[in-house]
């Protein structure tokens, strides 16, 4: 598996201010990287430093396995960059938009206006192409600065916040465009703090606050360590007599984070950092004292959740 | 190297086009040319109107040369002025406009080199600059028929009002790049053309008065409306006010034209306004290409240094800081001399250069 993306302890200081702070991330070639994080914890920062458009105070960052610290110019073939807030030039037509970004990365005339009528296509554009700029929607406008990042083709997006601002149902229409750039094998980092719409899309993600990144890895594993661990339902018989041996029993076991004595019914639940075959061990555990459990699962938990647990809230 | 320039022409393009199809488009510009149009046939028929009012009592209105000379000269003056308002209303928001739109970051993700960009831009308001002064070449040729003027007056000052609107372009560039707002820019921009126009008549005019005596015309070389005016030949170069307005000190010996002296120094700015301006076109973080742009600066200016020795000879410079000499003018074409006023002919060695 080639790594699209690797900075090593990146670091990025305004004066006092340390908006990125010893960041190590590692991105798979082809997978979709969800960038997540509240307000100011550097999430456009690092996607700049990415980009090529700010210099790292520290660090080192690897795109494609070339060096970007030490030949910036790479970048701007590597990558198409989609800021957070952007503007379009208002005065053109839309395709004289998208044919000036492919005459910036110099494709022949013929390839470029293949190229526009293609990602025009790809948008959903296609019938505003002899329109001007002004005349679009913001969702077109987002749409089409999405197509403009396209236009040479790079082997990494990096999408800050795609999907702000836009309706649900135009946030729906963003993320099936992002599933299908996904599908043409793109590493794709995306950045936002609107967490739903990532976890379906994104194979791994990676929360940063306040500069540091404090979690990495999938889905599943981010919950995981979000929880300090995961959390375990066990269903008990007769839990008004058995519960308590069981909640004393638990809660001394190595691994075990938290008992939620407040459990109701026949289900005790806790929170478990440890992997599968120490679970498995614990349940052992459980039957050979006799606790009668009747059913014992480890649930997903969901990412917004996690996040508010990450941040501490932080996110209006 | 060559990879370089070969870059800089690749950028040159694009951003020509972009520029041409957005900023340049539409009504405002056509709005800009038809008003400078306007403008300008109403002041020649301004200023034909008022020779033929003086002729009752100007002797030199009875040649034909001079009505067209003076038509010719003023018409050119005056779009000297019209374009030193309008190239910093074009330039200013070159760059500025790209921040305040929010499309810069975008724009400098691309692989375009900061310099391209900058000239492509330039490359937009030369253009249109130069659609403007081509618009004018009809009322110019109307003047012919008077006479007294050539072709090669004409095409003379259309390429120095080139060259200044380019050097202007560029200056009002830099501010566009360093300022990063246009209102800025703009105001920036106009003040420094008025201290421009003004300074050099205002020292000139001081320095005669403090030394009670024709004032040197190093003075006037920064001047675009002396240098305009040196650009082509003139019956009556006597008084004072043409001398002024020229960039010739009457009665000194002036071999060189003023212009050739104006276009020296005006390379030797827009060089640093170029360079400048790109340099802050590319993103903060990533302004190490410093030492580059200072090697590319003294590289240009030593071959500029260059020029100036093989083209400027020592009695060039001496021309400029000598006040008043015995000698009348020698370098003005009489082309057809009215009775009273033809300067009497030395013989004085000819120098021709050129
Ligand atoms: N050019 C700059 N100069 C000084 N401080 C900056 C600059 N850019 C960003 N910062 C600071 O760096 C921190 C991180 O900002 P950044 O824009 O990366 O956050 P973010 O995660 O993108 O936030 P948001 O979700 O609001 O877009 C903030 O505290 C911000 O004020
Ligand atoms: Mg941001």
């Amino acid at each position: 598996m080639s790594v699209a993306i690797r900075t090593r302890q990146l670091t990025k200081r305004f004066g006092k201010l340390v908006a990125v702070s010893d960041l190590d991330l590692t991105i798979p070639t082809g997978s979709i990287f969800g960038f997540i994080g509240p307000n100011g914890a550097g999430k456009t920062t690092t996607l700049r430093m990415l980009a090529g458009l700010l210099d790292p105070t520290e660090g080192e960052i690897e795109l494609a396995g070339e060096s970007i610290t030490r030949n910036p110019d790479a970048a701007r073939w590597l990558v198409g960059y989609m800021p957070d807030f952007f503007g379009v030039y208002e005065d053109m037509k839309v395709w004289e938009y998208l044919d000036f970004f492919a005459r910036c990365y110099r494709l022949s005339p013929q390839r470029r206006r293949r190229v526009v009528n293609e990602l025009l296509e790809l948008v959903d554009l296609a019938h505003k192409r002899d329109d001007f700029v002004e005349h679009l929607s913001r969702g077109m406008r987002q749409r089409l600065c999405l197509a403009h990042v396209l236009v040479h083709d790079p082997p990494i997006l990096l999408l800050d916040e795609p999907a702000s601002g836009l309706d649900p149902r135009a946030r729906v229409e963003m993320r099936e465009l992002l599933k299908e750039l996904g599908k043409l094998k793109k590493t794709i980092v995306i950045s936002s703090h609107i967490l739903s719409e990532l976890a379906e899309l994104c194979d791994t993600v990676g929360i940063i606050e306040k500069g540091r990144l404090v979690a990495a890895g999938t889905v599943e594993e981010v919950a995981a360590l979000a929880r300090g661990g995961r959390v375990v339902r066990v269903r008990l018989l007769d839990a008004s007599t058995t519960r308590p041996a069981a909640l004393q029993l638990l809660k001394p076991y190595q691994g075990v984070v938290e008992v939620f004595e407040d459990s109701e019914g026949d289900v005790v639940e806790f929170v478990f950092d440890g992997d599968d075959v120490a679970l498995a061990a614990l349940l052992r555990h459980l039957v050979t004292h006799n606790v009668p459990v009747i059913s014992f699962s480890s649930e997903h938990t969901d990412l917004e959740d996690l996040f508010l647990r990450l941040t501490k809230g932080e996110v209006q | 190297m060559r990879g370089r320039v070969g870059a800089l022409l690749d950028a040159f393009l694009p951003v020509l086009v972009k520029e041409m199809r957005g900023r340049m488009r539409g009504a405002r510009a056509f709005g800009i040319l038809t008003v400078a149009l306007l403008g300008f046939s109403s002041f020649s028929a301004l200023v034909y109107a008022i020779l033929v009012n003086t002729s009752t009592w100007d002797p030199r209105t009875a040649s034909s040369a001079y009505i067209g000379q003076s038509l010719f000269r003023s018409l050119m003056l005056f779009e000297t002025f019209t374009l030193l308002l309008i190239v910093p209303g074009l330039a200013a928001g070159a760059i500025s406009q790209e921040h305040e739109s929010r499309t810069y970051e975008m724009l400098v993700a691309t692989p375009l080199p900061a310099a391209g960009i900058v000239l492509g831009k330039m490359g937009a308001t030369l253009s249109y600059v130069l659609l403007l002064l081509i618009a004018t070449v009809p009322f110019t040729s109307l003047f012919f028929v008077f006479g007294g003027i050539t072709i090669s007056d004409v095409v003379t000052v259309l390429a120095l009002l080139m060259a200044i609107a380019a050097t202007f372009a560029a200056i009002t560039m830099f501010f566009s790049a360093l300022l990063k707002r246009t209102v800025r820019a703009v105001v920036l921009s106009y003040v420094l053309v008025a201290a421009w126009i003004g300074l050099p008549f205002f020292g000139f005019i001081a320095h005669g008065i403090l030394r009670n005596d024709v004032p040197p015309r190093f003075w006037l070389v920064p001047s675009p409306l002396s240098a305009v005016s040196s650009a082509f030949s003139v019956l009556s170069p006597e008084s004072f006010f043409t001398a002024i307005g020229q960039g010739v000190a009457p009665g000194a010996v002036t071999m060189r034209p003023t212009w050739h002296f104006t276009l020296l120094l005006y390379a030797f700015l827009a060089l640093p306004a170029v360079i400048g301006a790109a340099h802050f076109v590319r993103p903060a973080g990533r302004r190490r290409a410093l030492r580059r742009e200072l090697a590319a600066l003294a590289l240009g200016w030593g071959l500029l240094f260059v020029v100036a020795l093989v083209t400027f000879r020592p009695e060039d410079w001496r021309g400029l800081f000598v006040a008043r000499q015995p000698q009348p003018v020698q370098h003005l074409e009489i082309r057809e001399a009215p009775v009273e006023v033809a300067p009497p002919p030395t013989p004085v060695p000819e120098r021709t250069d050129d």
